[in-house]
């Protein structure tokens, strides 16, 4: 028996729903208005855009790559999207919508995947690059003002509720569709990375690119496969981002120059060290874990300023406790 | 003749020269009155120096292959810490040899921060052995986060008029604050040119664990350099409270990405090994052309913003196929050496 | 009956920046054959299989595979064939279990688009068991030591039908009694139509189950023949692989009976070895031999103080100084240290000629501010450098763009210019060309001759520890299992002494 559970301890993903936990129990006990179903509702639509934002690094990641323009590709995607549409007085169907927008973030994604891949370029460097380059672009080519009247159907999305739950205070609070955007895309990741011969694949890739090729492996296809996912993925944040918001703008400041919570919630999860895979399990733990503290430290009395504090402990921590895992002696004795 | 020679036995500073002449004559052309005008130099003596001085600590970290993008957070880190003592003076009606005590303090306490911050982010990225790019965004978010706590996410003011004096005049027909960024980067020249420290840390840059076989220490000389790192930023930050009189967390975000982008147009190799000081002063020069160019040319910061990308991914997809053109020539020459 | 072909290779060329890999290589082999393929370090053996494996494409010739003509083949194509390669260096997925690990090149190959994880292990075990090893499937391949991990590169093979299994010295890292059951699956796999490449520098274990042998020496096969025909004596193996007549010159060392310049005493590493005692006097060369994970590189290291030892002394001209702590204590005591890799732990690659070779002396060039004497650190240069003869040699030039050989001397240059008292080398000769091997090995003789210097080598190479050195250690599970000299033994001596499980 206690073997057993020295072995499910081993896994980060408990460990880190274990401190998520320890962390809800805690804030609960300041103000229990913390731990209602109306708080979860809102935390729900408050982590909607970058819990999925966070599947797109932490692919990126788990190839071994790096985006640091994910964001500003979603931005780009969903606003040019909603500019066209406006423009031209359209209302088409919601999936239209998202297709249009996952069209162009595939494109641009593609742009990412051929400095990285094809060039070798340090991803970090180029995608900065794209990124600077799109934030910069939208406003000079397209446009820089809001778009406050969404095409209706699209509007509507933003304004469908699956529930309704009441604070203590008596202010409501509702269940945002996008929680269904969120499950569901989770599960095919989860889906995607653990039981598919892509997911494998896309491991091997992030251990050994080398030794990866050796096995047979197209590694720049598969590549260009996690990039493409990636687009995928920052299409449809970027549209649910507008939805949720019920506005679209160029840069939104919740989410360009914010990476580092989608970052951060994937580190978390272990999509950054070489010795562990990410998960989509793990990743959806750090998101909630870090939407959670940001979402409610205000309920607990502690002034909303000390978010970006609190996101930067967090991240330092990821990092720092998972290299601690690793072996002391590991270069000696792994020499050939 | 004498070209050619340059051209082929420097091709990194030639090109460089070419750049930055281009850019010169292309902004001379567009708007001739005023960008040779004596107003818009004097403009770009006060520009230069920050953008400058984060370059320089960019610069000091991206020659060991990583990516250190907390200057700026640091900076501002800096410049809070120090306006609130040096306001101290201000307030106390305090002037002359004794408002200077108080800027010296602020300066100490200020190179204290930076020296700190350096270590932190030296001492996660060696003992740890975490990627730098991933640390300083840990650390970046914790500095300013540290910065809105602080200040509540207000603007400070308030600095002495004896060292704003400083920030807005000039010596010699050239603003002070140039001064003091070309002595840091004379001291940074020297720093990577003529000492063991600048040569030891291109060999850790280029093979950190043949680096280590080779006897240098690679721990200690890569802390050195993030502390420089931090120090430089500390000091970045007391330029801009002499110029600006002001201190807020987010001030000057978009340093990080022109700093990366004047390195890297500077001809620094971003796998880490390779810097010319000479070339990161044509990528300023160029890089501030650009950008007054724009100034003049009522260009705004959209604009701005997308040419800096642009930039930066023209300019590294060029360096990579010209050293991969560079390469295969070599191979040629080997090979035809070997069958000859 | 003539056999089907399963691989052919005509006149093939292959050349890396400018040094040429393969030049007019011939090569085939036939189903059901066992072919042992010999050759030093360097001399094309690795480029050849990887050509076969799909890894590296190749500039000419011809290549065959099953009959077919490939222009080009990557490794996809190459495992479709039924082609399997045991890698040297394992190329093991670090963040997979045992399990995926072994399943990996099926998966992939499979083209399923799901995989059924409890097959995977099911068929895991199964390959586990057959060459008899207990490894938990479910265990991460970063916790496993370099025996385990070698085994199961060799289960991956295994667990995909194939046609042609390479082994590019798979054995490094076992014991004898897994050799054994090692050389009964490939019997086995010969009597199922499977053909086997063998590359091993071990010849016993292979001359006795192999049909036939090719030699390689620069690129090109010098001896094809058939086991059954004829069988080769070391000494001509040797002449076909080096192009030299056997020399039995051993290098004369007479002891001065001063104290020994260093002695080290119950020397330590938990997992590495354990009571490691040797001296070594002024002028000896003293060889350190045995299989992969014997210890051999982690004693270079620890007395090198990379990776400190745990307990143990060390003497240096008599003065007990306890345990190398660090690199700082090392250089401290002239201790001087050529790694195995020089591509990844020796040169700066990207890095000049003459800097490479002055690296190790900066501080002697540097004042007590750090700052740096330009022109005495010129003049260093040059003279480092004039000790090295290389045609057309320019000190500005990259160290990439020197060939194995000349990059190996500037790894020793580099040390040189120190004046050490005692130089360790770790496998200093690896992918050099039989010329710069020769000498290299005078530069260390010369050493040890005339500056006195106290120098070890560790090799796995017997005939370069013979030509090299006056003393030899064999090393078994992290021990001292026997201790020579080399006037008083012979190679076949040594290498039965080699493949024996333990000694007593």
């Amino acid at each position: 028996m206690k073997k057993w559970i020295k072995k499910v301890l081993e896994y980060n993903e408990v460990k880190l729903a274990l401190i998520f936990l320890a962390i809800v129990v805690l804030f609960s006990l300041i103000n229990p208005d913390v731990f209602t179903v109306a708080n979860l509702y809102a935390l729900v639509r408050a982590s909607a855009t970058n819990a999925i934002y966070a599947l797109a690094i932490m692919i990126v990641m788990c190839s071994g790559a790096f985006d640091a323009s994910f964001a500003v590709i979603g931005s780009f995607g969903a606003y040019v999207t909603m500019y066209i549409l406006t423009q031209n007085g359209l209302d088409p169907h919601p999936a239209i919508v998202f297709l249009i927008s996952i069209l162009i973030c595939m494109a641009l994604e593609f742009l990412n995947w051929f400095m990285v891949s094809i060039l070798h370029l340090q991803a970090y460097i180029a995608t900065t690059g794209t990124a600077s380059l799109l934030k910069g672009a939208v406003l000079v080519f397209v446009s820089t003002s809001y778009i406050y009247t969404l095409p209706s159907q699209i509007g509507a999305l933003g304004k469908t509720y699956l529930a309704t739950a009441v604070y203590g205070s008596g202010i409501e609070s509702q269940l945002h569709v996008s929680v269904i955007f969120i499950a569901v895309m989770y599960l095919v990741m989860h889906i995607l990375m653990t039981y598919t011969n892509f997911g494998r694949q896309v491991y091997a890739v992030g251990a050994d690119e080398e030794a990866a090729e050796r096995a047979g492996i197209n590694v720049k296809r598969i590549r260009l496969i996690v990039f493409l996912i990636a687009g995928v993925i920052c299409g449809v944040a970027g549209i649910l981002r507008d939805a949720v918001g019920r506005f679209s703008l160029p840069n939104p400041a919740e989410v360009v120059g914010k990476e580092n919570i989608s970052i951060a919630a994937v580190i978390l999860g272990t999509g950054n060290s070489s010795k562990a895979r990410g998960s989509a399990l793990g990743t959806l733990l750090g998101v909630l874990l870090m939407s959670f503290i940001s979402n409610n430290l205000i309920l607990i009395g502690i002034p909303s300023f000390y978010v970006e504090l609190a996101t930067g402990v967090l991240m330092y921590i990821g990092l720092v406790g998972q290299m601690s895992n690793r072996p002391r002696r590991h270069s000696a004795k792994e020499g050939k | 003749m004498n070209k050619r020679r340059l051209s082929n036995s420097d091709p990194d500073l030639f090109r460089l020269i070419v750049v930055t002449i281009l850019i010169f004559v292309a902004m001379t052309a567009l708007k001739p009155d005023k960008f040779l005008s004596k107003a818009n130099f004097s403009s770009m003596c006060y520009q230069i120096p920050e953008i400058g001085l984060y370059t320089l600590a960019m610069m000091l970290i991206l020659v060991t292959g990583q990516t250190d993008i907390s200057s700026v957070a640091i900076g501002n880190l800096c410049t809070i810490t120090g306006i609130t003592i040096m306001s101290q003076a201000t307030k106390n009606n305090v002037t002359g040899a004794a408002a200077w005590l108080y800027i010296l303090g602020a300066l100490i306490v200020m190179l204290l921060i930076g020296v700190v911050c350096g270590l932190v982010n030296g001492f996660t990225v060696t003992y740890f052995k975490v990627p730098t790019m991933l640390v300083t965004m840990a650390t970046s978010s914790i500095f300013r986060g540290i910065a809105v706590v602080a200040t509540e996410g207000n603007a400070l003011t308030g600095a002495p008029e004896e060292l704003t004096y400083f920030g807005n005049h000039g010596f010699l027909g050239i603003a002070y604050a140039m001064w003091f960024f070309l002595i840091i980067f004379v001291v940074v020249a020297y720093l990577m040119n003529r000492t063991k420290f600048g040569m030891e840390l291109r060999f850790i840059g280029s093979n950190e664990k043949a680096s280590e076989y080779a006897g240098i220490n690679v721990n200690k000389t890569l802390l050195k350099a993030y502390v420089y790192s931090g120090v430089i930023a500390a000091l970045t930050g007391f330029e801009i409270i002499a110029r600006t009189d002001a201190a807020k967390y987010d001030y000057g975000g978009s340093y990080v990405n022109q700093a990366l982008l004047a390195c890297v147009l500077g001809a620094t190799n971003p796998d880490g090994g390779y810097v010319r000081m000479a070339c990161i002063a044509l990528g300023l020069a160029s890089v501030q052309f650009l950008s007054s160019g724009f100034n003049l040319l009522r260009l705004g910061g959209n604009v701005k913003q997308f040419a800096w990308g642009a930039l930066l991914v023209f300019v590294v997809c060029f360096d990579v196929l010209n050293r991969e053109l560079r390469r295969k020539k070599a191979i040629r020459d080997v090979a035809k050496k070997h069958n000859s | 009956m003539s056999m089907k072909k399963i691989v052919n290779i005509e006149n093939m060329y292959k050349s890396f920046f400018g040094v040429v890999a393969l030049d007019g290589m011939n090569f085939s082999m036939e189903e059901g054959e066992i072919r042992c393929l010999v050759g030093e370090n360097g001399c094309g053996k690795s480029t050849l299989i990887k050509i076969i494996s799909g890894f590296y494409p190749f500039d000419e010739g011809k290549l065959e595979i099953n009959e077919k003509e490939y222009k080009s083949i990557n490794p996809a194509e190459s495992i479709a064939e039924g082609i399997q390669v045991i890698y040297q260096d394992f190329s093991l997925f670090d963040n997979m279990t045992v399990a995926e690990n072994i399943l990996m090149y099926s998966t992939v190959a499979g083209k399923k688009m799901f995989i059924n994880n409890t097959n995977i292990k099911k068929k895991a075990i199964d390959t586990l068991k057959r060459i008899n090893v207990s490894i938990d499937p479910d265990a991460y391949v970063s916790t496993l030591s370099v025996s385990q991990k070698q085994l199961i590169a060799i289960c991956r093979a295994l667990a995909q039908d194939c046609k042609l299994l390479v082994m590019d010295e798979p054995t490094t890292a076992l014991t004898t009694h897994e050799v054994e059951r090692l050389l009964e699956i490939v019997k086995e796999l010969k009597a199922q139509g499977v053909a086997v490449i063998f590359v091993s520098h071990k010849l016993e274990e292979v001359l006795e189950i192999c049909d036939s042998i090719t030699i390689m020496r620069s690129g090109r096969n010098v001896y094809d023949g058939k086991t059954t025909e004829r069988i080769l004596s070391k000494e001509e193996i040797i002449y076909y692989m080096t192009g030299k007549q056997f020399s039995d010159k051993v290098y004369e060392f007479k002891s001065e009976g001063d104290i020994p310049l260093l002695q080290v005493k119950n020397y330590t590493l938990d997992g590495a070895f354990e009571d490691i005692s040797f001296q070594i006097e002024k002028g000896e060369i003293l060889g350190i031999t045995g299989i992969l994970g014997c210890g051999r590189s982690e004693l270079a290291e620890a007395l090198f103080g990379v990776v400190p030892a745990d307990s143990g002394n060390v003497l240096i001209d008599g003065k007990d100084i306890g345990i190398i702590k660090n690199i700082e204590q090392a250089i401290e005591h002239e201790i001087a240290y050529v790694p195995d890799d020089r591509l990844t732990k020796g040169l700066h690659l990207e890095q000049s000629i003459a800097d490479n070779a002055v690296i190790r002396v900066l501080g002697e060039f540097a004042s007590r501010f750090g700052t740096l004497d330009k022109k005495a650190l010129s003049e260093q240069k040059t003279k480092s450098l004039s000790t090295l003869s290389v045609a057309g040699l320019v000190p500005d030039n990259p160290v990439r763009s020197l060939s194995g050989g000349n990059q190996q001397k500037i790894c020793l240059i580099k040390w040189l210019s120190t004046n050490p008292h005692i130089l360790i080398l770790n496998c200093p000769t690896v992918g050099v060309d039989v010329g710069a091997k020769s000498e290299i090995h005078d530069i260390i003789r010369n050493l040890a001759r005339e500056n006195g210097t106290a120098v070890v080598v560790i090799s796995d190479d017997v005939y370069e520890i013979m030509q090299l050195c006056n003393r030899v250690l064999i090393m078994k599970q992290g021990r001292i299992a026997l201790e020579k000299n080399i006037a008083d033994t012979t190679m076949e001596y040594l290498e039965a002494a080699l493949a024996e499980e333990k000694t007593t």
